[in-house]
């Protein structure tokens, strides 16, 4: 956590730009208050003019001339405020799209290690609820906060103007309310946290239940369920009534504080004019009735802007916690290569995802251009390991991996991509046309070029069945099968045509009979290209050229298939069970 | 509505009539406050002011002010312990109606969308029905009592505070009303970006790895730029909400004032005063209508989205669930185990095509099946009819030789042990979780537990935990790997001792080797179970007593695995692309 002054600071960076729409803001908001606050006065003015005229005749002029001035006034008020209103929020739409940009691009220079251990939705919530609080925190309490602070002082001094004894009266009577309320919420936050945890507790357990529908359903388990769920609930009833009292109360004793104050101020005020030197006039009783008002509302104003802004620090905290992780490292002078061949040497490559836990010790292999690399191992053995390093999403704890000769640290990442065709075990589609989601990032690609990948990859009968051909939209509710968006994915690394290609389990969850029929498209993609493979099933990567089999995250032996099978090893027993005629 | 009054019980009316019946008092106490301001103002007018009249009126105010507070406090307290009775019991039901629930419906609403209707709206509904009701019949009491006031006072008074009140709240109900379309876009909007920074986390080493940083930068920019366009927009034109109030507050009082003048001009001498004291409360009288119906406005602001919510809970409340109790069997020794598919058609409601059509084939007790095909030809939807957890749309399923239509549903449930295709977990101890599920026939024992875990391969990790079998399970099981959940969820169908076995394609995430140790040991313990297994290897099933294929919804053939090789092409294709070979 940052301290709230050092988190302003960071936050500044971006108020730079609007600096000038902030500062207009802040004055229109300064002059609307002070313009609102005269109207009663001017009213007490008024009130006084038609007193003492009461017995003899009234002075209409003086009251059309204060009428004019009030309606100036409120005239004024409006508009300032109606600014203050317009360009805060402006200013605090304009800050949020600013910093959800940076959010956005920084995503992408943090390391995938960052990523990898935390739940997508810690992330997600940064760049949207997150900056939705701190916007709202923006337009809201800052705004509210200051138009309270220059209402209140501004009050004050018309008050003390008018009459001291009245607004002594008025103030110990405020700050005791509003001093009450304040140990009343410090009291009830006991309240408020048992509650949120409680509710907390039976909204986990309803997603959980809701989740596992399936299994309470086909094991008879609705009956333990419900009665689970049921004591959560009951406790949550029991306990929310408390905060819910507690919270309640604030409005009704702030309120009546208020109307408390009026009497007292009225009473105070019969009293004064009893001694006919006080110099109290009627009017003034009139005027301090509304500043009392006003009076107590911003003070609830203020503490309640106050209170809520402390949840909008938290979110602020979050969304710069994002923003300081620390970036992926770039070579100073990266070399830049054109083009590469494809010959890629791993030497004396030491790795571990924690850096005291070294899991791949001294591998080191020499791959030729065009050669084919299979990585296979039983489940959880760490087989995207290898990709991760290849493709720099981790960097190694020692040695080097060289492509073409050249060390891939000593390249910028984006140039190092250039040259190599991901298809991910996680199969990944986006909302859009089938064309985007192939073609994607790839530029230059014709009609004919993508009509050919179609071809090659098994998709051009399914997508001439969809309405619009290629240009058909596909989104969650398009019901593709994941087989279909496995081939859009092969089909993306198809376009792109590099010199490197990985497939990480590329057909897990295309059907055998398609994957037969792709199989040949793969093997067309594969050749002349050094290639990375890792498959569960043996028998697509027998011929391989190099085979490494790895086994609870070390690269455990090497070899050729016939090798392998040779050293009776692990390797040897994955393929027994596989091909087990028995 | 009806949803909530349905949910109220005995003693709550009493709470929710002491509500209403204390803020109606609340708010005759309040509205005395302006006609003791008149009181006093005549008496501090006339000639001779009576101390003893100023202080009986005095102690009277405060004796209001507080019989005020009072009632509301009561009002609060009423609410809060009402509400959040009310609130759990629909939350209660809710959930209740949902576990009910067959898979057909939760399939149409969608596991989110229950989850938020049973967590995120029944907050909504507490929010409103904790405020609202008191909120309302305060602000229509004041309003009317407030209009009964001045209604006495003078006939352009009156129509001066109905004027302003009917003009504002014809202001504020068009900007309100004109900004609704732009607040849905911001809805969506917000959706949509969501969506892309969830499908950018999610994509990220696609991303990298095909440099397409720029790419998702500009999608997440447009979207991020009419996010922020739409919503200045909207804050320009709501900015004009608070200084309208302003404005029409502070404009009410001053035409009372100023009309004043010219009343008072004319009124006779010896009426004066209480012309002049009558004004002073009418005009205290219309800024408290004014604050009365700015209420109803935001009562109003507040009402879609609590009927939206609402409704959605509602719609879970009355929907019909297809899938009910039959009228029961008594089953006899022979057929037990025995699944038996009649002529059996199914269609997913609301699609077009049949997902299964003309399946007929009988397993007898003892047996073991498999069901194989490719991805979409039908094969989870078999499994589903067998528990019916949907049922057929043509032919008949029987389970030990009575039609599942006739089970209680528990009673068929019994005696299956169902492993989904998904690992589906709770938050509960390791012991719990396999010995999950209400079973009359049979509650494990911790040894039983610890067997069936040892025939699921799961009790080499089990033991290896710090807290062995009391080990707790994380919300969704993110504490195991892939291959320990499903284990896990093997284990717990193995607890169950049920007759007949149901594997949804559950040993996809285990090696080849743990999945044949498990499938040799648990023919072993089923003894003379039924096993039936949906799977994509073939070496998983090769074993089997019968084998169904199953291509695009109809059976392609049925036999054992050398049979089907000689007799079914699409097996034998599959067959061979897994390189399984007699």
């Amino acid at each position: 956590m940052l301290s709230t002054f050092k988190l302003i600071r960071r936050i500044s960076v971006y108020v730079k730009k609007y600096r000038s729409k902030l500062v207009l803001a802040f004055l229109f908001s300064m002059i609307g208050a002070l313009m609102n606050m005269v109207v009663p006065d001017i009213i007490r003015r008024i009130t006084d003019t038609i007193a003492a005229g009461l017995n003899s005749s009234i002075d209409a002029s003086a009251v059309i001339r204060y009428s004019f001035i009030a309606l100036f006034m409120m005239a004024g008020g409006f508009v300032c405020i109606f600014l203050q209103n317009a360009l805060l929020p402006l200013v605090s739409q304009l800050m949020s799209r600013d910093i959800r940009n940076d959010m956005n691009r920084k995503i992408d220079r943090i390391p995938l290690s960052y990523f990898d251990v935390r739940p997508n939705g810690d992330t997600l919530s940064r760049v949207t609820t997150d900056v939705d609080m701190f916007a709202n925190a923006v337009t809201n309490n800052i705004s509210g906060i200051i138009s309270s602070i220059v209402t209140i002082i501004g009050i004050s001094l018309v008050m003390f103007s008018i009459n001291v004894i009245l607004t002594f009266t008025l103030m110990a009577l405020s700050i005791v309310f509003f001093m009450f309320n304040t140990f009343l919420m410090k009291k009830s936050q006991p309240y408020f946290h048992s509650q949120q945890h409680l509710l907390g507790a039976v909204n986990a357990k309803a997603e959980e239940a809701i989740s596992g529908h399936l299994i309470i359903k086909s094991f008879g388990g609705e009956q333990e369920t419900r009665q689970s769920f049921s004591e959560s609930n009951n406790k949550l009833a029991q306990d929310a009534w408390h905060s819910q009292f507690i919270s309640g109360m604030m409005m009704p004793i702030m309120n009546v504080g208020g109307q408390f104050s009026n009497v007292a101020v009225v009473l105070a005020g019969a009293f004064l004019m009893l001694h006919h030197h006080s110099g109290i006039t009627i009017g003034m009783i009139v005027a301090f009735v509304s500043y009392s008002r006003i009076f107590a509302s911003m003070l609830t104003n203020l503490s309640q802007c106050i209170s809520s802004l402390q949840p909008a620090i938290a979110a602020t905290n979050r969304i710069l916690e994002l923003m300081d992780v620390e970036e992926m490292t770039e070579a100073n002078t990266p070399k830049t290569l054109d083009k590469v061949k494809g010959h890629i040497t791993f030497s004396d490559v030491k790795f571990g995802y924690v850096k005291d836990k070294i899991i791949i010790h001294d591998f080191s292999a020499d791959v030729k251009a065009g050669s084919k690399i299979a990585i296979v191992g039983p489940t959880g053995a760490g087989k995207s390991t290898v990709i991760n390093l290849l493709m720099r999403f981790y960097e190694l704890n020692g040695g080097k991996i060289l492509i073409d000769g050249v060390s891939i640290a000593d390249m910028a990442r984006n140039n190092l991509h250039e040259f190599i065709g991901l298809v991910p075990q996680d199969i990944w589609t986006f909302e859009g046309s089938i064309r985007d989601n192939i073609v994607y990032s790839t530029e230059g690609i014709s009609d004919n070029k993508l009509n050919d990948v179609l071809e090659a990859s098994g998709l051009v009968y399914f997508v001439s069945a969809m309405p619009e051909g290629v240009d058909t939209v596909i989104n969650e509710q398009s019901n593709l099968s994941t087989g279909q968006r496995q081939l859009i994915t092969i089909a993306r690394a198809m376009v792109k045509d590099p010199p490197v290609l990985i497939l990480d389990e590329a057909t897990s969850s295309v059907d055998t009979r398609t994957e037969k029929l792709i199989q040949a498209a793969l093997d067309k993609l594969m050749a002349g290209r050094t290639s990375f493979i890792i498959a569960h099933r043996l028998s697509t990567i027998q011929n391989a050229d190099l085979i490494l089999v790895m086994k609870d995250g070390d690269i455990v032996e090497t070899g050729k298939h016939d090798e392998l099978l040779a050293l009776n090893g692990v390797y040897a027993d994955i393929y027994r069970s596989q091909f087990d005629t028995k | 509505m009806k949803t909530i009054i349905r949910n109220i019980r005995g003693k709550e009316w009493f709470l929710v009539a002491g509500a209403l019946l204390f803020t109606a008092a609340q708010v005759k106490l309040e509205l005395l406050f302006p006609e003791y301001l008149k009181d006093i103002t005549a008496l501090i007018q006339s000639a001779t002011i009576e101390s003893g009249k100023l202080l009986t009126l005095c102690w009277q105010m405060f004796a209001f002010v507080a019989g005020a507070l009072i009632c509301a406090l009561l009002t609060v307290l009423c609410v809060a312990i009402s509400s959040s009775h009310i609130t759990a019991r629909i939350r209660q039901s809710v959930f209740n109606k949902i576990m009910d629930f067959s898979l057909e419906e939760v399939a149409k609403f969608t596991t989110p969308s229950l989850i938020t209707r049973c967590t995120f709206d029944v907050m909504q509904v507490q929010m409103f029905i904790s405020t609202a009701p008191a909120m309302l019949i305060r602000s229509i009491l004041t309003g009317v009592m407030a209009t009964i006031g001045i209604w006495g006072k003078h006939i352009i008074w009156t129509s001066i505070t109905g004027g302003t009140v009917a003009l504002m709240l014809a202001l504020l109900s068009l900007l309100i009303l004109f900004l609704t379309p732009a607040t849905m876009r911001v809805n969506k909007l917000t959706d949509r970006l969501n969506k892309i920074s969830l499908e950018h986390l999610t994509g990220l080493r696609v991303i990298h790895a095909y440099n397409a940083q720029d790419y998702q930068q500009e999608k997440f920019d447009s979207v991020n730029n009419s996010l922020a366009d739409t919503n200045i927009y909207i804050n320009n034109r709501m900015a004009l909400m608070y200084p309208i109030i302003t404005l029409f507050t502070s404009l009410t009082t001053l035409l009372i004032y100023f009309s004043g003048v010219f009343i008072l001009r004319s009124s006779e001498a010896s009426h004066k005063l209480h012309t002049f004291s009558n004004m002073i409360a009418s005009a205290t009288y219309a800024s408290q209508a004014i604050m009365a119906f700015l209420m109803l406005v935001f009562l109003m602001m507040m009402l879609p989205r609590m009927i939206a919510s609402l409704r959605r809970i509602s719609e879970v409340l009355n929907e019909n669930i297809k899938i009910q109790d039959g009228g029961g069997v008594i089953v006899s020794g022979n057929d037990t185990g025995k699944v038996e598919f009649r002529n059996v058609s199914f269609r997913y409601p609301g699609a077009v095509n049949d997902a299964l059509s003309g399946i007929t084939f009988t397993v007898n007790p003892g047996q073991t099946a498999a069901i194989i095909g490719s991805t979409g030809s039908g094969k989870t939807s078999i499994l589903n009819l067998i528990p019916r957890l949907y049922d057929v749309s043509g032919g008949e399923v029987f389970v030990d030789g009575f039609n599942v239509r006739d089970f209680k549903l528990n009673d068929l449930r019994e005696r299956l042990g169902y492993v989904p295709q998904k690992a589906i977990l709770f938050s509960m101890s390791i012991a719990d979780n396999i010995g999950y599920g209400d079973n009359s026939r049979f509650k494990p024992t911790l040894e039983n537990i610890k067997e069936a875990a040892e025939v699921g391969q799961a009790s080499e990790f089990i033991e290896q935990q710090e807290a062995g079998y009391d080990t707790e399970v994380q919300q969704g099981g993110k504490n195991f790997s892939g291959g320990q959940k499903q284990r896990l969820t093997i284990s717990r169908a193995i607890s169950r001792n049920p007759e007949i076995y149901i594997f949804d394609d559950s040993f996809s995430a285990l090696d080849f080797k743990t999945d044949k140790i498990l499938r040799a040991k648990l023919r072993e313990t089923a003894g003379n179970a039924t096993i039936i297994i949906v799977a994509q290897r073939i070496s998983t099933i090769r074993n089997a007593d019968k084998i169904i294929v199953l291509d695009k919804g109809r059976i392609a053939g049925t036999g054992t695995h050398e049979e089907l090789m000689s007799s079914c092409q699409i097996y034998r294709e599959m067959a061979e692309s897994q390189s399984i070979s007699q």
